[in-house]
């Protein structure tokens, strides 16, 4: 009975210094949770994006949980301050921008949250976004930079993400969007037994994936005809347009590939090829594991080969 | 129920995971941070390069929102600027030893942002990794990670230490003999004490106004660095202003060559346009003069005939005397004789026939004529007289007139030239209804 009124002195509560910000939004963290996710399940009941099922309601909390991420940074710089209309604030503007979220209903299954979640955080996080090469089409470390065409900097830093995606960031990930092991292992299950169809679902998946976060970075959306791509490469520059846009697109992977096969001897097609867990270690492990079509886990592949969407 | 607590079970771990995110973690240092801008990632910062330094200048909008980002993903430093907010923001954050400074300026027409970072001195990692290293010896914790690094922390710990006895052992060396010197002369006298401490004391003055020059210095070369950044801000913004302005005159000059073309376009054809109407012009002024020139031959014809006719109707007219007189000399012989008498007769037919032509080729042209009013009867008459006509009786104004005109004078010609006359009001050939009256 005590806490209603406590919830709405906290609320009206401001803050004057830094360190009394900090204190007072490490108090109230489960409240501020609690109103970034409702307002954000307002939202897609208001734009009919929302079903009652557990799916919508992790979507609900995983954008609530970045919300509050953003808002424990930045109120820092707004005090004096009362932090919960700060925070409403903040998720009002955020909310008030065209497709503020990628919503579809296909994106609600587990296969789906995986694809969306790994996407939607490679926009922020460089090591993930070096990571879709992997999860999506089955690239080692190696032939990321060949595809690339990195120079030896660069090329360092992609197993620096490599590295650190293996020794922690997956597990993050996964954490962040709310996937059980069950879940996991369920989506691993049903690509051994279908996994034509599975990566069939993951190259449409992933097309309206790219289409949305590529978005999120206006000068790397364009996409270049075969011309353009084939003087990048040979006049060697917008390394950081080729990172980027590559991960994000897979036409213009197509026609990198295409472009690049005297360099990526051994790789004749590319194709969509899932892989739910982070690339192993044992790189020797890996090669001889890659070369029978085998899974880590021992589940058989298909690889899909990517083709581009008739008009 | 199972959902719920599993959904719970998720709230739990975000929550743990905001919690440490307030915590300020010493991680390992970062190779690259992320800039975001209004999140859009405008920039990388390489954290290895000496006091990196991003700049970013947006034309179209405000920087509302900063964010920077390690390669995890992780949110090291954000700042928010209201809307409309104008105006120089800055705000310094430290995370894991290393110090990153955000400035943001709004204006009307976009916004502008600086970032730099700073790394923690190179000394200090180290020292925290051995303490680390030594608390963890203390408390005898394990942790899954190689053992080396431990050790080579311990190796540097007791280095540390063994350069730090040897600094005191010899300070205290170089303390002992100036100690005993001054004990030593203390009981004999004590300006020698003061001479012994006055180098001491203008060493410490000196110390200090060397430090106070290695500040200003330093003070200096900031200043002179945060001069050169805004130079370099100045010449960019430059560059940007000296392309618009390129980009403008170009524009100029594009419209001023379509407008030249344009006005070029129409007075070629206003020129073209007045070329064929004074072609026509020519054309119909030749047609007039050719049509003039042979109205003037005709006419000169006309006149030569004229003449000549009036020539031959003059002789016509003395051979006529002549034969009257010669018919009055010879009438009584044809009065007695009218068999001869009409032998004379006989001979006149050539005349006879010329006057008869004269009469046949001569019509007479009755027309009606009305005057302007105040026209004098003496103007009217000598008109009449230069058609070489007969005047009628007046009659409501119109005055009928009889003329014989030459064959080649068709009658529609002479009206025409007559209606033209300036007495002249109206001439019809047809009696008027009025004048029947």
């Amino acid at each position: 009975m005590n806490e209603a009124p406590d919830l709405s002195a906290r609320t009206g509560h401001i803050v004057t210094s830094v360190e009394e910000f900090d204190r007072f939004a490490a108090e109230s963290l489960p409240e501020l949770l609690d109103q970034a996710t409702a307002q954000t399940r307002r939202f897609l009941r208001e734009t009919e994006q929302w079903a009652d099922d557990i799916s919508h309601e992790k979507l609900a909390l995983r954008w609530g949980y970045e919300l509050v991420e953003r808002f424990l940074v930045c109120g820092r710089s707004e005090v004096p301050c009362r932090p919960f209309f700060l925070l409403e604030s903040q998720i009002a503007k955020f909310y008030s921008q065209p497709d503020p979220l990628c919503y579809h209903k296909d994106l609600m299954s587990p296969l789906g949250r995986f694809l969306d979640g790994l996407v939607s955080r490679s926009v922020v996080s460089r090591d993930t976004l070096m990571a879709l090469f992997h999860h999506f089409y089955g690239f080692s470390q190696a032939q990321v930079v060949k595809v690339l065409g990195l120079g030896l900097a660069e090329s360092q830093r992609v197993y620096k993400n490599f590295e650190r995606w293996r020794q922690g960031g997956w597990q993050r990930t996964m954490d962040e969007i709310g996937l059980t092991e069950t879940e996991l292992e369920e989506i691993e299950e049903r690509q051994s037994r279908h996994p034509e169809r599975v990566n069939t679902e993951v190259s449409r998946l992933i097309r309206l994936l790219h289409a949305h976060y590529r978005k999120s970075e206006p000068e790397h959306y364009p996409c270049l005809s075969h011309r353009q791509w084939e003087e990048l490469f040979r006049e060697d520059f917008g390394r950081d347009y080729r990172v980027w846009h590559l991960a994000l697109c897979g036409e213009c992977l197509l026609t990198v590939c295409d472009l690049r096969r005297e360099v990526l001897n051994g790789m004749t097609k590319l194709c969509v090829d899932l892989h739910v867990h982070p690339p192993q270690k044992g790189k020797l492990m890996t090669f001889l594991l890659s070369k029978e079509g085998v899974t880590h886990n021992g589940t058989a592949h298909s690889p899909r080969p990517l083709s581009r969407p008739t008009a | 129920m199972e959902q719920h607590t599993h959904l719970d079970r998720y709230r739990d771990r975000l929550l743990e995971r905001l919690r440490r995110q307030l915590r300020p973690e010493r991680t390992k240092d970062v190779d690259c941070l992320q800039v975001f801008v209004n999140q859009e990632c405008i920039g990388t910062l390489d954290c290895a390069a000496k006091r990196p330094t991003l700049v970013y200048a947006s034309r179209e909008r405000r920087v509302q929102m900063v964010e920077i980002r390690s390669d995890t993903g992780t949110l090291v430093a954000g700042m928010c600027a209201q809307e409309q907010e104008m105006g120089v923001k800055t705000g310094q954050f430290t995370w894991s030893r290393q110090t990153i400074e955000i400035t943001v300026h709004n204006r009307a027409d976009g916004g502008s942002l600086k970032v730099s970072y700073q790394a923690a001195p190179a000394w200090l990692p180290r020292l925290l990794g051995v303490r680390a290293a030594l608390t963890g010896l203390a408390t005898g914790e394990r942790s899954a990670g190689p053992a080396w690094p431990k050790a080579w922390a311990i190796s540097h710990a007791v280095l540390a230490a063994a350069v730090l006895f040897l600094l005191a052992d010899r300070s205290l060396d170089w303390w002992q003999p100036q100690g005993a010197v001054t004990e030593g002369v203390a009981d004999t006298s004590a300006g020698m004490v003061q001479k012994a401490q006055l180098p001491r004391a203008d060493f410490d003055r000196l110390q200090n106004k060397l430090d106070d020059v290695v500040h200003q210095l330093g003070v200096a070369l900031e200043t002179v660095r945060t001069q050169q950044e805004e130079i370099t801000d100045l010449r960019r913004t430059l560059e940007v202003v000296t392309k618009t302005q390129e980009r403008l005159n170009t524009n100029v000059l594009t419209v001023q060559r379509e407008a030249g073309s344009r006005h070029k376009g129409v007075q070629r054809e206003v020129e073209s346009l007045t070329r064929l109407l004074l072609s026509k012009a020519q054309e119909e002024r030749e047609q007039l003069r050719a049509e003039l020139q042979s109205l003037t031959i005709a006419n000169d014809m006309l006149t030569k005939e004229v003449a000549d006719l009036g020539t031959q109707n003059r002789e016509l007219k003395d051979k006529l005397k002549s034969a009257g007189v010669d018919v009055s000399k010879a009438m009584p012989a044809v009065e007695s004789n009218p068999a001869v008498a009409g032998t004379p007769k006989a001979e006149n037919p050539p005349i006879q026939i010329a006057e008869s032509h004269s009469e046949t080729s001569r019509s007479p042209l009755t027309f009606w004529v009305s005057f302007h009013e105040g026209t004098s009867e003496e103007s009217i008459q000598h008109m009449v007289e230069e058609v070489r006509g007969r005047r009628g009786p007046v009659n409501a104004g119109w005055y009928p007139v009889e003329v014989m005109l030459p064959p080649p004078n068709p009658p529609d010609r002479f009206l025409d030239s007559l209606r033209q006359t300036k007495i002249v009001k109206a001439v019809s050939t047809t009696q008027v209804v009025g004048l029947s009256r």
